[in-house]
């Protein structure tokens, strides 16, 4: 069963290479294969940096166009890596113009400014509603705290606790040692816990943190 | 509140590898080691084992359409990505053009020695002459300047004198003669003597350092012929011409006239007439440097202009098509 496993692996990497090597050479269709691989990785690794669907979308169609054109500069290893440092690198280029040049939501708000989202759940109505509430509850106070973070500890955590990658691919995103991965991924995961303790009231019992430290 | 000052760098390494569960054995043991020894450490640990969890309830997106491209975008794409690196280059290479072309004519005219600036500088060189007498004589006649010059191995000669910098070796007198009253001259004829004696007098017998006070008096006094009698010049000396200052080679192979110096002595009798008049100099060029030779623009002003222009229409071009989407 586990060579099984190995060999489709190793049959995927070679088929990846042979895309990426039709890509490099100018074949559209074998680079748009490689895009449709990861766009939902990218897609959602831009969504947590940038916090906004429409903008996210318009990072990853960015970072795909980048790609395109520096086809020719990519050097080999890890095609994913590669992919994703372009996406967090173009998204830390959106979210400095979008400092320079802050924009409004078309999202209504409350009276104390808060935006009324209007999650997707809600028109699913094959979801249950408390749970989807929950869920909802829950997102919304990670991802607030996660825009507290500065981008690399952002990207970091997003990556290894959100989409689950290990800490080579990180390592080679960010660009940085795999011992960087590991103290920036704590720090940030620190900083969560004191986000998130602020936030207790608003979070699923289940996912309350403690807060006897406080008194220690 | 939690402290996580408290914590080492090692331990955030620690820590992460561990609610990962990434860490290899030896580093297991010193984790464990540490948990026992910081309260704080184990709180993190547990937290952020419960952190993870939460984060890895997150939702995944999905995505709102394809990112492929078309063939279009795809030939757009490619398009931007020739042009935008060539009107950046192209604005660099303006740039970097205007800038030593501006950075050398602002250093070339500041530092060297225009000749207005020379001519300007002429008289203060000549402290004998105060500034003041050329001025207040600038409305009457004409100032008259006898130049006396050795300059190297030019040999000795007159030469019409803008000078007042010499280029070699040798010595040079300008006398900037404005129409001062005679008794001003007069008193000027013992500085002039000094130095009037002729060359060879001058040089060797030129006083040693230990016995110049000594000396000093006696080339001080000139001998009565010399003072009396203008100098000659042997005919035969006149024959050969002598190499100009400044001229190149060629010019100074080729025979040329050569124009006997006007004056090898000082006449007391003689004194204050007029011998020549320097072409070449003018005392109001000591007020405006407009009739002194400017210095030639190597570069046009319209190039360094389209220069100029370029670089910011290239840049603005590059720009533009770096962020538009």
């Amino acid at each position: 069963m586990r060579e099984i496993g190995s060999f489709i692996a190793t049959n995927r990497q070679m088929e990846e290479s042979l895309l990426i090597k039709k890509a490099i050479d100018g074949d559209l269709d074998a680079f748009n294969q490689l895009v449709i691989s990861y766009q939902e990785l990218a897609f959602n690794l831009a969504y947590r940096i940038m916090n906004n669907e429409a903008a996210a979308a318009d990072a990853t169609q960015d970072a795909v166009i980048l790609m395109y054109r520096k086809m020719d500069s990519y050097r080999g290893g890890s095609f994913k890596s590669w992919f994703l440092r372009i996406v967090t690198n173009t998204c830390y280029d959106e979210l400095r113009k979008l400092k320079r040049r802050p924009t409004v939501p078309l999202e209504p708000e409350t009276d104390e400014g808060d935006l009324i989202e209007s999650p997707e759940w809600l028109a699913d109505k094959s979801v249950d509603l408390e749970e989807a509430a929950i869920n909802a509850q829950l997102e919304q106070a990670i991802q607030d705290c996660l825009d507290q973070l500065n981008p690399d500890q952002k990207t970091v955590i997003v990556m290894v606790d959100v989409s689950g990658e290990n800490y080579e691919t990180v390592s080679q995103v960010i660009q940085s040692p795999v011992g960087t991965v590991k103290s920036r991924l704590s720090r940030a995961r620190l900083r969560m816990q004191d986000c998130l303790k602020n936030k207790r009231e608003l979070l699923p019992e289940q996912f309350r943190l403690n807060i006897e430290d406080e008194n220690v | 509140m939690f402290n996580q000052e408290k914590l080492s760098p090692r331990d955030l390494e620690l820590l992460a590898a561990a609610v990962d569960q990434n860490l290899s054995a030896p580093e297991q043991v010193e984790f464990n080691k540490r948990l026992g020894e910081s309260q704080h450490l184990a709180e993190s640990y547990r937290q952020q084992q419960k952190l993870k969890q939460m984060m890895a309830q997150l939702p995944t997106r999905s995505v709102p359409h394809n990112f492929t491209l078309t063939r279009a975008e795809a030939k757009k794409a490619k398009r931007s990505a020739f042009w935008q690196p060539m009107f950046g280059w192209a604005s660099a290479i303006s740039a970097l053009l205007f800038g030593v072309i501006f950075g050398s004519e602002l250093v070339f005219n500041n530092y060297s020695a225009s000749p207005a600036l020379m001519a300007k500088e002429a008289p203060s060189l000549n402290e004998a002459i105060p500034m003041a007498a050329v001025r207040d004589e600038v409305e009457t006649p004409p100032v008259d300047v006898i130049n006396w010059n050795y300059s190297g191995f030019d040999g000795i000669g007159g030469k019409g004198g803008a000078g007042g910098i010499s280029n070699s070796g040798g010595y040079e007198i300008n006398l900037f003669l404005a129409s001062v009253p005679e008794t001003a001259v007069e008193d000027q004829v013992e500085e002039i003597a000094v130095s009037s004696a002729p060359l060879d007098d001058q040089t060797s017998e030129a006083p040693s350092e230990e016995n110049f006070e000594e000396a000093a008096p006696e080339t001080r006094e000139m001998p009565e012929d010399v003072m009396a009698e203008p100098m000659t010049i042997p005919e035969e000396a006149l024959e050969e011409p002598l190499p100009l200052l400044g001229a190149s080679p060629q010019e100074n192979a080729e025979p040329h006239e050569h124009e006997a110096p006007a004056i090898f002595g000082i006449d007391p009798e003689k004194l204050g007439e007029v011998i020549k008049e320097s072409d070449t100099f003018h005392v109001s060029a000591l007020e405006t440097s407009e009739a002194m030779p400017e210095i030639k623009e190597v570069v046009p002003p319209s190039l360094r202009l389209g220069l100029l222009i370029s670089a910011l229409l290239f840049g603005i071009i590059w720009l533009y098509l770096k962020f538009k989407r």
